[in-house]
């Protein structure tokens, strides 16, 4: 045991001092026990040990001469630099290396920071990526920033040399893509991600990168860019397609009204028009009087004779008539004149264009307005029964909802075959407001129930509805955070009830504009 | 004087049309309902019947249809804003309406279409009298003719008359 103990000791000693001097050892073999066996395998290990270290040192020689770097740079393939002399493992490794590096996509380079960024190397890969050879660019002292697209030229020279000379600057890494001149002239694009060694005080001695081609990369990348704008575009038409289908829908239900519009202003035009003709005539026969009375003054002397005068005028005149119709016919002109203004400002109200902003509104006021503009067409129709409730304003696009009351009202009447009623319901619940429209007509068949808001569906003759007033409806409705409910029993009639928020929620608009 | 009938459902448009007729010096009556003017109808004689097209409970034309099988001889005309393309076919077809005038009617062509109505209506019924006349008369020609056969084929020669060359009637046996 002791002097095994004492071989252990002898063992320890010999590896530190291997390990202190760096130098190999060796450790005399006394037997053949397990210890032997050590020993050999410590023994073994070291000689290879040294052996690897003395080739590395020769490698890290070679690499510190002068040209080492262009002879790196010069090699392309390891078969043709087989005359290269590197020494033994050394030359192995650096031609691998040299083969990773000329196969792989991304040209490898260093410069030094100074402001022309010289290019101090840069692997051969150059030549097949850029044409360039690397003498070309080795030899050229500013050949990288001169053959940066100019364009492009700001966007590095902004932020690198900030990069460099700031001590302080936390960033070793930056990336930049620019377009590169190739030796054939045309430009590619060049993702370059640089990285800068620093000395022990933090100052940048050496920047060394990659570079690699993304022409392709961009190229797709520009192209999604492409689709992207077009779908843009495509998404902007298709809003102005909406807009102008709304726009029409409204101008086909204006234009459906206005034969009926017509005959409202028709009436007060005719009657205003042909009472200022009576009325001329009246004044006439009234200048008759007055001048009968001019005359007599002239003559005051033949008092009988200009009071027969007088009388008998008057009575040809019949000027009680006079005095109680000229009363009637300037009011009843009056009533027509304001008949059309209100038509006209009921119309202005209803097709309010570019009336796009939400309002705090009053939809008795709306629906009024609406029920006046369709009043034509309803009233031979349908008797009209007003059951409003007590609802609060509002937050609303009121011309659009005008539209939807129009809509529903204009369909409520021409689903009353002969005569019927509408009924104009409205009233409140918790935060929303409701709006019922029902009549009395014919109804709508099960099956259509459940198409009446798909666009350009209409059971109505060809000419009387355009399909797109029910599903633009229910667009504006939506639009509104609100919801439509129908209730329809053939021949028993129709129930629409609106419902809406009393205030709007902006951000649901936008959801459904994005969803839309 | 000419009596005429309008029928409107606007007061107004009654009120100015009649100032307008009567100033004219026709006599109007109005109504703002057409079943009252129906009724109205079966009592009094009208020469003309003036209607709007569009009215609640009934339209122009039927209203005019009735009236024209209360009163075949009355001229009708329609005085309406509204003039689709059915209600004109209905208005010729059915209403056989004499004109269609529209509103915003101007008066002095409104009273030029009611005076033609009128005259239009005037030559028809003189004409429909001097028929009668004429008819009654050729009857009462076609009276005496067969009564004059009669005479003569019971008393031949009865209204033979032998003239002498001096102008005297020769009586007695014929044997000139």
């Amino acid at each position: 045991m002791e002097t095994n103990a004492l071989r252990i000791e002898q063992i320890i000693s010999a590896v530190r001092a291997a390990a202190t001097t760096g130098g190999a050892i060796h450790i005399p073999e006394q037997g053949n026990d397990e210890l032997s066996e050590l020993v050999n395998g410590l023994n073994e290990w070291f000689s290879n040990v040294c052996s690897r270290i003395e080739n590395t040192e020769k490698c890290m020689d070679h690499l510190a001469e002068p040209n080492a770097c262009m002879t790196l740079a010069g090699t392309t393939t390891p078969g043709i630099n087989d005359n290269k002399k590197l020494p033994g493992n050394c030359d192995e490794v650096s031609r691998r290396f040299q083969y990773l590096i000329d196969n792989t996509s991304s040209i490898v380079y260093s410069s030094v920071p100074a402001c022309d960024f010289k290019i101090t190397y840069v692997s051969d890969n150059v030549t097949r990526i850029l044409g360039y050879k690397p003498h070309e660019i080795l030899s050229e002292i500013n050949f990288w920033f001169n053959h940066i697209y100019e364009d492009d030229v700001e966007k590095i020279f902004s932020t690198l040399p900030h990069l460099i000379f700031n001590n302080q600057y936390s960033c070793q890494q930056q990336m930049y893509e620019y377009r590169f001149r190739h030796k054939n002239g045309s430009y590619v694009w060049m993702n370059n991600t640089l990285c800068l060694v620093r000395d022990s005080e933090g100052k940048v001695c050496e920047i060394i990168g990659s570079m690699r081609d993304i022409t392709q990369y961009r190229k797709v990348e520009q192209e999604l860019q492409d689709e992207k704008e077009h779908k843009k575009l495509l998404v902007k038409k298709l809003q102005e397609a909406h807009d102008q289908l709304l726009q029409f829908e409204k101008m086909a239900s204006i234009g459906q009204l206005t034969a009926g519009v017509a005959h409202e202003i028709n009436n007060p035009v005719g009657y205003v028009s042909s009472n200022l003709g009576s009325l001329k005539k009246y004044i006439t026969d009234l200048f008759r009087v007055i001048h009968a009375y001019e005359t007599a003054e002239k003559n005051p002397g033949a008092y009988n004779e200009n009071v027969n005068h007088i009388q008998s005028i008057k009575m040809q005149i019949d000027v009680e008539f006079l005095k109680v119709d000229i009363d009637e016919l300037i009011n009843e002109s009056l009533m027509g004149v304001r008949h059309v203004r209100e038509i006209i400002q009921d119309l202005k109200n209803f097709s309010h264009v570019n009336e796009v902003e939400w309002q705090i509104s009053d939809i008795h006021k709306g629906l009024d307005s609406t029920l006046n503009i369709a009043h034509s067409e309803i009233k031979y129709k349908a008797v009209v029964i007003k059951e409003y409730g007590d609802i609060p304003p509002v937050e609303c696009l009121a011309s659009q909802l005008n539209q939807v009351f129009m809509n529903l009202l204009i369909n409520a009447a021409q689903a009353i075959e002969n005569r019927g009623t509408i009924i104009v319901n409205t009233g409140v619940h918790d935060d929303w407001v409701w709006i019922e429209i029902s009549d009395d007509g014919k109804g709508i068949r099960q099956e259509n129930l459940s198409r009446i808001f798909e666009p350009f569906f209409t059971t109505k003759p060809i000419g009387e509805g355009t399909g797109l007033g029910l599903s633009l409806s229910h667009g504006i409705i939506k639009k509104h955070g609100g919801r439509c409910e129908v209730h329809s029993e053939i021949g028993k009639g129709t129930k629409f009830k609106i419902w809406l928020p009393v205030r709007h929620n902006h951000n649901h608009v936008e959801q459904c504009e994005n969803t839309a | 004087m000419h009596r005429i009938m309008i029928v409107d459902d606007e007061i107004n448009v009654l009120n100015a049309l009649r100032r307008m007729l009567v100033a004219n010096g026709f006599e109007a009556e109005i109504f703002s309902n057409p079943g009252e003017a129906l009724r109205r109808a079966q009592t009094a004689n009208f020469d003309l019947v003036i209607s709007d097209y569009r009215m609640p409970d009934m339209d122009g034309i039927r209203f005019l249809k009735e009236m024209k099988r209360l009163q075949p001889d009355t001229m009708r005309l329609i005085l309406s804003g509204h003039a689709d393309l059915e209600g004109l076919i209905g208005a010729v077809n059915e209403a056989e309406v004499f004109r269609f005038i529209s509103k915003p009617w101007y008066d002095p062509d409104f009273i030029m279409c009611t005076r033609q109505a009128l005259e239009y209506r005037d030559v028809l019924i003189e004409n429909r009298r001097l028929a009668d006349t004429v008819r009654s008369q050729r009857a009462e020609l076609d009276l005496q003719r067969t009564a004059l056969q009669k005479l003569e084929s019971e008393y031949p020669e009865l209204i033979k008359v032998n003239w002498a060359e001096d102008g005297s009637i020769m009586l007695g046996e014929d044997d000139a």
